[in-house]
């Protein structure tokens, strides 16, 4: 035994040593969970997994891919369900379906293409598409549809100009939802007002709208939608921009007093309710309990009250004609392949999109209502019209000639959803005049081309 | 002998000197996880996010340096930075001294030794510690012009034309600070209750010798001892104040019209939504310069009313 030391003082070395152990076993810890993820390999895969049950004997280990998506509502779990059929029937590919809320999608996906790991595969609304390829961030799919002969022909001509930037094929069309006119027809019929019908204008919505209203029965005419405003100002003929996106039209006296009209719906007409008489419903709420006669949304809202049966006749109608004719909001899902897919992996991601934009796909869902299919033929098929309700289902392939996306500029997140919002918030509120107000949403606008001027977008990968 | 003693007394020294060797580095090792935590999850983002606010990143494109250029648009060229500051000092100049006289009154009365103290206290300090999404959806309820409890007691009471609260753009701001004056001012209670129980009582006893009403010995001995609680109350109160984001985010959505948007809320928008990350950076620095330069200020402040011992 050392000289120098006691016992004790050898135990207490002990304890140290003990803890010297732990506390390195904690850095290694810290520093293998820093560490890089391992590349996928095929090996793998067929190392750690069993094979699904329906799958045909694989002679080489599938690759692996993701796809992502935001949940939509009720319809979820179905989700996902396109891709794994894909998987079950494909030899070569296995598809991990990645999905969450659409308030967390975005910025999960932001953050996983900045860590340079996001799904090989994601859906694209029109809005989040154009960010994402002005941005470098999805791959072109030209090659790809050249070297496989795939016709586009079937895809309904906005829908294809949707997916495109700068002349490049971006993304195949998913599903579309035209914004269109639910309608109560039990109020509207007790009211004695017309139904929207082909030739209906704005005037004759109003006229309706002041029928079907009864502060008594606590029943309003209208809803106004967020956002739902536009198609009065487009069909009347005016923009937000010009047409090379080089100044904003908001100023003008059509867009002034299309806006001026949308807010006095509520202000002054009364046919709409207030925020503060909403109590935090939303419109298809109100409708679903019999309380708004009419409102534009995209079908797929109309789930609660399909699934809920509701004791009154609705139906889809015409949206209404302006001076310039007829326009509405073009909402859609589009399926493209990301920056983060590795080359080796496109071709996979490239099968597993043609299948889910498949007609057999567009059929299986066609009759859920969830969405209006991206494909002609199925969209025209007794697969989707002949699945009532609503009855006129058909009214939405009618108006397709007049469905338009907003605007093939990015950024809308800024520009349209603050910017230009929060101008028209204060007119539907009645707070301040539209004349007053889009002059100063028009410096704001036009200040942000400024900030972001088109040489600022790069093409897709 | 003194060979031996010397020998012995430098071997005493040497295992004196060993033995508080292997507790330092036994120290070192215990901090280590903490402390390399510290640099990897808060110090080097925050280094990394200084040098990006240099640079214009939107997260999908490689970065490109801008120099000041960000912080020429934020101090000179960015009006919704102005507005969003605005709305921000808005709500601090409501909610800190608010929060803080309510808080001091609560924690005077528990401090007077009434009945069912202890009952009060946690009732008090209950909303500190509910989910800050629930109170906030409960209290949009609370806030609805139409069906909301609060203007139902405005219009019994005799008020004609209550605000709209959540959807004006005037009582937007007003209506989270009161909010949240009711959903901190219990931590805060607590905070002061302490600093009352540390009041020595001969103080009193020698106030109320010399004929200092209740009042007096508020003022003159229990104001001036609890200056310091006081004083760390206000601080952290300003600071918390200053980066509020989930309640203007739930409640408003920073509306009506970006009336209630805040700077943390703008900062989150700008990064993750616009695509501005380099921007975004440095918002976060000039908001951090900000907040440094009012503590700052406090702290050089204190001396003319903090009562140090």
């Amino acid at each position: 035994m050392n000289a120098f030391r006691s016992s004790e003082q050898a135990n207490t070395l002990t304890r140290r040593h003990l803890l010297k152990l732990v506390g390195i076993s904690l850095v290694g810890a810290i520093a293998g969970a820093c560490a890089p993820k391992a590349e996928p390999t095929a090996g793998a895969a067929a190392a750690t997994e069993a094979p699904a049950p329906t799958k045909p004997a694989a002679k080489v280990a599938p690759v692996k891919i993701t796809a992502g998506a935001w949940a939509i509502a009720t319809y979820a779990e179905l989700q996902g369900e396109s891709y794994k059929r894909f998987s079950e029937q494909s030899e070569a590919v296995d598809v991990e379906w990645l999905q969450m809320p659409w308030a967390d999608y975005w910025t999960k996906m932001t953050t996983l293409l900045a860590a340079g790991a996001a799904p090989e595969i994601s859906l694209y609304t029109p809005e989040t598409f154009l960010d994402h390829a002005a941005r470098s961030a999805i791959r072109s799919l030209d090659s790809l549809i050249d070297r496989d002969g795939y016709d586009l022909s079937d895809f309904y001509k906005v829908l294809v100009d949707m997916s495109m930037w700068k002349g490049k094929m971006g993304a195949i069309p998913a599903y579309h939802s035209p914004i269109v006119c639910f309608y109560n027809k039990t109020i509207l019929s007790e009211a004695g007002a017309e139904f929207p019908k082909e030739t209906w204008t704005w005037a004759d919505l109003r006229e309706a709208a002041l029928k079907a209203t009864d502060a008594d029965k606590g029943i309003w005419g209208f809803g106004l939608e967020r956002e739902m405003w536009a198609p009065i100002i487009w069909s009347n003929g005016g923009e937000v921009w010009n047409d090379d996106f080089s100044a904003s039209r908001v100023d003008e006296e059509v867009f002034v007093n299309g806006l001026q009209w949308w807010g006095d719906l509520r202000n002054v007409d009364h046919v709409a309710p207030s925020p503060a008489e909403m109590a935090d419903m939303k419109t298809e709420m109100l409708f679903q309990t019999g309380k708004l006669t009419m409102v534009f949304h995209p079908l797929s809202r109309s789930i609660p009250w399909v699934d809920a049966k509701v004791p009154f006749e609705w139906d889809l109608g015409w949206a209404p004609k302006g001076d310039q004719g007829r326009s509405l909001r073009l909402g859609a899902g589009v399926w493209g392949i990301t920056k983060d897919c590795k080359p080796e992996l496109v071709d996979a991601a490239w099968d597993a999109i043609k299948w889910v934009s498949g007609p057999e796909e567009g059929n299986i869902w066609a009759g859920l209502h969830i969405n209006v299919p991206a494909r002609k033929s199925v969209a025209e098929s007794p697969a989707f019209l002949d699945t009532p309700p609503p009855e006129s289902l058909g009214i939405q392939l009618e108006m397709m000639p007049y469905a338009r996306m907003p605007y093939k500029l990015p950024g809308s997140s800024e520009w349209w959803n603050n910017i230009l919002s929060n101008g028209v918030i204060l007119v539907e509120l009645g707070e301040e005049k539209a004349a007053d107000q889009m002059q100063e949403v028009k410096k704001l606008l036009d200040q942000w081309l400024v900030d972001n001027p088109m040489s600022k977008w790069t093409e897709l990968v | 002998m003194k060979g031996v003693a010397r020998i012995q007394k430098r071997a005493t020294a040497t295992k004196r000197g060993s033995l508080l060797r292997h507790e330092r580095n036994a120290a070192y090792v215990l901090i280590l996880p903490n402390v390399l935590g510290f640099l990897v999850f808060t110090l080097g983002p925050l280094l990394f996010s200084l040098v990006l606010s240099f640079y214009e990143w939107d997260m999908l494109r490689p970065m490109q340096l801008v120099g000041p250029k960000n912080y020429q648009r934020l101090l000179f060229g960015d009006p919704r930075f102005r507005q969003v500051l605005r709305n921000t000092v808005l709500y601090v100049g409501l909610a800190v001294p608010f929060r803080t006289v309510l808080a001091l009154t609560l924690a005077v009365a528990l401090n007077q030794g009434i009945r069912g103290t202890t009952f009060y206290r946690a009732a008090f300090y209950m909303p500190t510690v509910t989910s800050l999404v629930a109170v906030s959806l409960v209290w949009r309820w609370i806030f609805n012009p139409e069906y909301g409890i609060l203007n139902y007691g405005l219009t019994s009471i005799g008020i004609a034309n209550p605000p709209m609260w959540l959807l004006s753009r005037t009582w937007a701001m007003p209506a989270i600070a009161i909010m949240t004056i009711w959903y901190r001012a219990g931590y805060f209670m607590v905070i002061f209750l302490a600093g009352l129980q540390g009041i020595p009582e001969h103080l009193y006893d020698a106030a109320k010798v010399d004929g200092a009403s209740a009042w007096g010995r508020f003022r003159y001995v229990t104001l001036p001892m609890l200056s310091p609680t006081t004083f760390f109350v206000i601080v952290m109160s300003i600071i918390a104040s200053f980066q509020i984001f989930t309640i203007s985010l739930i409640m408003t959505e920073g509306g009506p019209a970006g009336a209630t948007e805040t700077i943390m809320l703008y900062l989150y928008r700008t990064g993750f939504e616009y695509f501005r990350m380099g921007y975004a950076s440095a918002v976060a620095w000039v908001f951090c310069l900000m907040i440094f330069a009012l503590t700052f200020l406090q702290t050089r402040l204190q001396k003319s009313w903090v009562y140090a011992e």
